[in-house]
């Protein structure tokens, strides 16, 4: 049961790995979060453009157009919306180079599930549990 | 026999040979003109006696004739004088107890009859005398002593035989006189000789020392020692043949290499030499050989050559050929070996000269760069893989962790699918481990303080200790250089063998960490040492403890790469690891070079 004073969260996830993609899709729709795809930079930016998106979980490693640079036009074009970055490379650097840039948060693949999870929730503020994962609901 | 011995020897004999008959024959010379001396002086005596005895011997009157003899006796000193009958009878004689004797003894018969003086030399009691005897004619003689001496007697017939008178002349004067001049000769003689013999002793001193010198000088030629020189001494043959030698060795020293200097070398020569003979027997072996080989010369010498091959190969030229050798312990050594046959000038081969380089070193070393090269890419391959893993398996350990999340209790599918997540995790610490392990090279680099990334990393292996009830100790040295590196890869390094060193110890036991700066001549170095009290690595595995993927933990444990993943990081940062084990201890010894810009900006000191 989704009480109506939590709004659906619209999240986009890019990420050249159809897994990955299904993965989240599968995870977050359960979480009661609505999903969109794409599987490269290119494909996102014109999703963002088309739609607004709380919150979009991107790969840094893609062909066309790479984590970093879709961070910074998803800045560009939806300000508002946060970023979690996902990488299979866990430097430092890279973690650095995306926070400054303006990404929320930073995760290493292969990840938990429930981390992204409980990471989206913390980038809209709004911690609600999902009672699919047996964790209680704040509101 | 010394030459001067021989050369004394044989002037002495020399000086013997001709003075020995020179002093008997004028011995003999003396002898006779003294006896013909006394003989003379008898001669004339008895020639007056015999006239003056005429008249008594007519008369047959002792009376008359012994005044005669015993006057004459004492004038010259006779040791008899007699006056004999033709019967033979003593008619007077100095000695009375002698008259009236008849003397029947040959000498007085051929007296008797001879016509001219008979005269005789009679050893006597009392000494040598010569005996002179003249018959004593009826008349007076006309004719001179003189005349009788030089002309002879010429019997007249109108003379008639009465008798003989004889007197005998002591020679002791004679002999007196002959004894001391011999003994004056035999004494100019041994005088003569002894300073002759002590002269020639001088000279041939003088003249025979370069003989010496020479000798030894050539035998110092002889053991090779060209170029040795004898000193000049004089301008003889001995001194032309120093001169001789002299020039001889300065060429020797310039043309021919020394055998002392060639057989040094070839002792001294660090490949091992041999050289075998047309027979195929070992001649000769350098040290090296021996050493290599095992053997002592003796034992080789002389043997055939076909001992010291592992492989049984025809004895001829070759170069560069990789054999073995095998040694005494018969244990095959690998070799780089040439040889080639040794002639002589005419051509005809005499034997055959091998050299050979030992190649164990090489050969390991060889081994282990092949061996660190192959893990290096079997390394990197294991990462290429594990890069194009990580992704599906993401998904894997995503939608179990996810479905597992999801389960009901009671649920039969919980096991398997927990089965599933457990798995996928393993695989996940692989892959992670292995994607390390590709990340090292291209890093960034920065001065790093060891004693801060000791710090840093503690609290993760303080918090993993206490699980496995290990006491955690840190000496951290005080005012380190900084090092140029990675952080994160130093602190790896410390959490990589921490973690094993916590695992060896099995509940109980003391980590040490600490930290030092060494310095080792020129170089400098900060020190990391990470040492356990646990079971210790057993030798045989040692050397293989940092290849990938070699692991003595259990299945799931360990994935093999933590310990390549630290060796590969420490090379990286141009590091040196040294491990030392024994049951109950173990330390890795990790060293990191400090550079210039390191030493420049020491780091603050950490107190432990």
């Amino acid at each position: 049961m989704i009480p109506h004073a939590a709004p659906v969260l619209k999240i986009l996830v890019v990420d050249d790995e159809p897994g990955f993609r299904t993965l989240l899709r599968w995870e977050l729709e359960q979480c009661g979060m609505q999903v969109e795809t794409a599987k490269n930079g290119v494909e996102g930016i014109e999703q963002i453009k088309n739609a607004r998106f709380d919150v979009v979980i991107t790969d840094i490693t893609m062909p066309e157009m790479d984590g970093l640079k879709f961070l910074d036009e998803i800045k560009k074009v939806a300000p508002k919306t946060e970023v979690i970055v996902t990488t299979g490379f866990g430097a430092v650097e890279t973690a650095v180079h995306s926070m400054k840039r303006g990404a929320f948060d930073f995760i290493l693949k292969p990840y938990d599930v429930q981390d992204v999870v409980v990471r989206i929730r913390q980038a809209v503020n709004t911690i609600v549990g999902c009672h699919e994962c047996g964790r209680v609901r704040y509101v | 026999m010394r030459l001067q011995t021989k050369i004394l020897l044989i002037t002495s004999s020399l000086v013997f040979i001709l003075g020995v008959p020179l002093l008997w024959t004028v011995k003999n010379i003396v002898h006779r003109i003294l006896l013909e001396s006394v003989v003379h002086r008898g001669t004339l005596l008895v020639h007056d006696l015999a006239e003056k005895a005429v008249v008594g011997i007519q008369q047959n009157s002792e009376a008359l004739l012994f005044p005669l003899l015993q006057l004459a006796q004492e004038s010259s000193g006779a040791a008899y004088v007699m006056v004999i009958d033709l019967t033979g009878q003593v008619i007077a004689h100095t000695n009375v107890a002698e008259k009236g004797k008849i003397y029947r003894d040959l000498r007085t018969q051929v007296a008797l009859k001879a016509k001219e003086p008979y005269i005789q030399t009679i050893p006597l009691a009392e000494g040598e005398v010569v005996d002179i005897s003249i018959p004593i004619w009826s008349s007076p003689q006309t004719s001179s002593a003189e005349d009788f001496l030089l002309l002879g007697s010429t019997e007249e017939t109108q003379k008639k035989r009465l008798g003989i008178i004889r007197l005998a002349l002591p020679l002791k004067e004679t002999k007196d006189i002959e004894f001391r001049l011999f003994r004056r000769i035999a004494w100019i003689n041994l005088t003569a000789g002894g300073i002759g013999f002590l002269l020639i002793l001088f000279f041939m001193r003088s003249m025979l020392r370069s003989i010496p010198l020479l000798s030894h000088a050539a035998s110092r030629i002889g053991r090779g020692e060209y170029g040795t020189l004898v000193p000049l001494f004089s301008r003889d043959e001995l001194g032309q043949l120093s001169a001789d030698f002299n020039r001889m060795s300065k060429a020797l020293a310039e043309t021919t290499v020394s055998k002392d200097f060639m057989s040094g070398i070839l002792s001294h020569m660090l490949d091992p030499l041999f050289v075998v003979d047309k027979n195929g027997n070992l001649q000769m072996l350098n040290q090296a050989a021996l050493q290599l080989l095992g053997y002592s010369e003796s034992e080789l010498l002389g043997k055939s050559a076909a001992l010291i091959f592992l492989e049984t190969r025809p004895l001829g030229p070759a170069k560069n050929v990789e054999i073995n050798f095998l040694t005494k312990d018969k244990v095959g050594v690998p070799v780089l070996y040439s040889s080639s046959p040794l002639k002589n000038s005419a051509g005809q081969m005499t034997g055959l000269i091998g050299v050979a380089r030992d190649m164990t070193e090489r050969k390991r070393m060889e081994a282990i760069i092949r061996q660190s090269e192959k893990m290096s890419a079997v390394g990197q391959l294991a990462a290429g893989v594990a890069h194009e893993i990580n992704n599906p398996l993401g998904v894997i350990l995503g939608f179990s962790q996810a479905v597992v999340r999801r389960l009901k209790a009671d649920d039969p599918l919980e096991m398997p699918l927990k089965s599933i997540e457990k798995e996928a995790i393993r695989c996940k610490n692989l892959v992670q481990d292995l994607l390390t392990f590709s990340r090292i090279s291209n890093i960034e680099r920065e001065p790093v303080d060891l004693n801060r990334a000791v710090e840093g990393a503690f609290s993760l292996v303080a918090a993993q200790a206490r699980i496995a009830s290990v006491e955690v100790r840190k000496e951290l040295g005080v005012g380190l250089p900084r090092i140029f590196g990675n952080h994160n890869q130093i602190q790896q390094i410390i959490i990589n063998l921490a973690n094993n060193a916590i695992d060896a110890m099995e509940n109980k036991g003391v980590l040490t960490v600490k930290t030092s700066s060494l310095i080792e001549g020129p170089l400098s170095w900060v020190c990391l040492k990470i040492s356990d009290t646990g079971a210790g690595i057993p030798p045989e595995i040692i050397s293989k403890i940092f290849d990938p993927f070699f692991t003595t933990k259990g299945v799931g444990k360990g994935t093999g790469l933590g310990l390549s993943l630290v060796h590969e990081i420490i090379k990286k940062h141009s590091g040196t690891t040294d491990v030392q084990s024994r049951p109950g201890f173990t330390e890795f010894c990790i060293k990191f070079p400090v550079r210039a810009v390191g030493i420049a900006q020491a780091a603050p000191g950490v107190k432990p």
